[in-house]
């Protein structure tokens, strides 16, 4: 219920402020078109590198979104009112990755389109496959973000350092993700993307119990 | 109180240095060249061993990490430090050793192997730790950070590692995989370096814990 209410809190914020949702996809959008540009290659040449290009977007949007997640609780300092309510900071995580995990999905909604319409992405082989392996990767991108995001919130430089902690902690699930996506996009057999698809799974539920279980001492004044 | 008016201190270093002079003349002198590889493979004398002591100092950094946040005492974050700091020189002279291996066998520097790679991600996560150590405020702030980041560094590893390999599956695997196909000489000798540099990760890290102490202790007197 608690945790509800916690995610609750940072979509109200979100709809009212419209800060995260808004500047990962304007920014999503330009980086498709500074690719377009960059690369200047064809359809044929692009299905190599798209897998990559798509999963390096999704994670610089992502920084984005995370350098705003706390924005509320820095600039108008609702941090110290949100730790001293009657909230496990366990939970305060959860809400924070669960909310931050729905915005990533919705600015994926409006530049997935752009991808496919201007890169010649095609997922038709195996729609739902992709969409849940986007589902898990934003999880594993979102449970890792949150923590890091913490960390950044009360630090000199926090605008560095996330990126800088997070990019090599996620590669991994950069690895894994664009496998996955470069097995979708070539219609190739699904079987081979067990192994990715655990590599996925294993870093999101890790991550997410070690985010819960440490947040407490992040949140810490 | 100085490091060396330890006796003890000062006996284990003269021994490690014994040990290292002792090491250098068995890999220059005694070791037997192996066919193909000739020279070069000697550097595996030293490059394995660094890829055993930033294991241990790697392993030490969790260790100490969960204690620190468990008990909140500050001799586990000096631990902590201390740990990491001579876990990533060694990370460092394995980044530095494997290209100078590779060069002459591979033909090129650097490959994108996947114990190399491995190495290189997690130079660069404990490049953060230290960061996150310099500009997370102030010291107990930073200090549980830092912890948190040396265990979500060593639950990264293993899924580093087996992304990594079997992400470029084509690439050679390390030769060390069949050391034991080799001579026992050379099997002595390795083992010898093993303990030697694992003598050296010992002196390191004491020297560097009391360091770490005395800045400790510094800080506090300025505080009160």
């Amino acid at each position: 219920m608690t945790l509800i209410h916690l995610v609750k809190k940072e979509l109200y914020h979100e709809i009212r402020a419209k800060e995260s949702i808004i500047s990962m996809v304007v920014f999503g959008t330009s980086v498709i078109l500074l690719f377009s540009f960059a690369f200047n290659a064809t359809p044929a040449e692009f299905a190599r590198f798209l897998p990559g290009l798509m999963w390096m977007t999704f994670l610089f949007i992502s920084i984005l979104g995370l350098l705003r997640s706390f924005s509320a609780e820095k600039e108008m300092d609702a941090y110290a009112a949100l730790l001293s309510s009657p909230v496990d900071r366990g939970s305060i995580y959860l809400g924070k990755l669960f909310a931050f995990w729905i915005f990533l999905l919705f600015a994926q909604l409006f530049i997935l389109p752009l991808f496919m319409l201007f890169l010649n992405l095609d997922i038709s082989a195996y729609p739902l496959m992709f969409v849940g392996l986007v589902m898990v990767t934003d999880w594993a991108i979102a449970a890792v973000g949150i923590m890091i995001s913490g960390m950044g919130l009360r630090t000199r430089m926090g605008e560095v350092l996330v990126p800088v902690l997070m990019f090599p902690l996620m590669s991994p699930v950069l690895i894994a993700a664009t496998k996955v996506t470069h097995t979708i996009v070539s219609g190739q057999n699904l079987s081979g993307t067990n192994f990715w698809m655990m590599i996925l799974f294993t870093f999101a539920v890790v991550f997410s119990a070690t985010g819960y279980l440490t947040f407490g001492a992040i949140s810490e004044e | 109180m100085d490091y060396f008016n330890h006796k003890g201190n000062v006996a284990l270093a003269l021994v490690t240095l014994a040990l290292v002079l002792t090491g250098l003349w068995l890999i220059i002198f005694v070791a037997p060249l192996i066919p193909e590889q000739e020279w070069a493979q000697r550097i595996f004398y030293y490059h394995v061993p660094l890829a055993w002591n930033a294991f241990l100092g790697y392993m030490g950094v969790l260790a100490f990490s969960i204690a620190y946040l468990v008990t909140r005492k500050p001799k586990w974050d000096i631990y902590a430090l201390s740990a990491a700091e001579t876990g990533t020189v060694f990370c460092l002279l394995i980044l530095i050793t494997g290209p100078i291996w590779a060069k002459p066998i591979w033909g090129e520097a650097w490959t994108w192997e996947p114990r190399l790679t491995t190495t290189l991600i997690l130079f660069l996560v404990y490049v953060g730790y230290f960061m996150i150590r310099e500009f997370g405020g102030p010291y107990e702030r930073s200090s549980r950070y830092a912890a948190v980041l040396g265990i979500l560094a060593a639950v990264d590893i293993p899924l580093i590692y087996f992304a990594v390999d079997f992400w470029a599956p084509q690439v050679q695997s390390h030769p060390q995989r069949d050391m034991s196909a080799h001579s026992s000489t050379v099997l002595k000798i390795f083992l010898f370096s093993l303990f030697t540099f694992t003598l050296i990760l010992i002196n390191m890290y004491k020297y560097r814990v009391h360091v770490a102490t005395l800045e400790l202790k510094n800080l506090e007197e300025t505080h009160v």
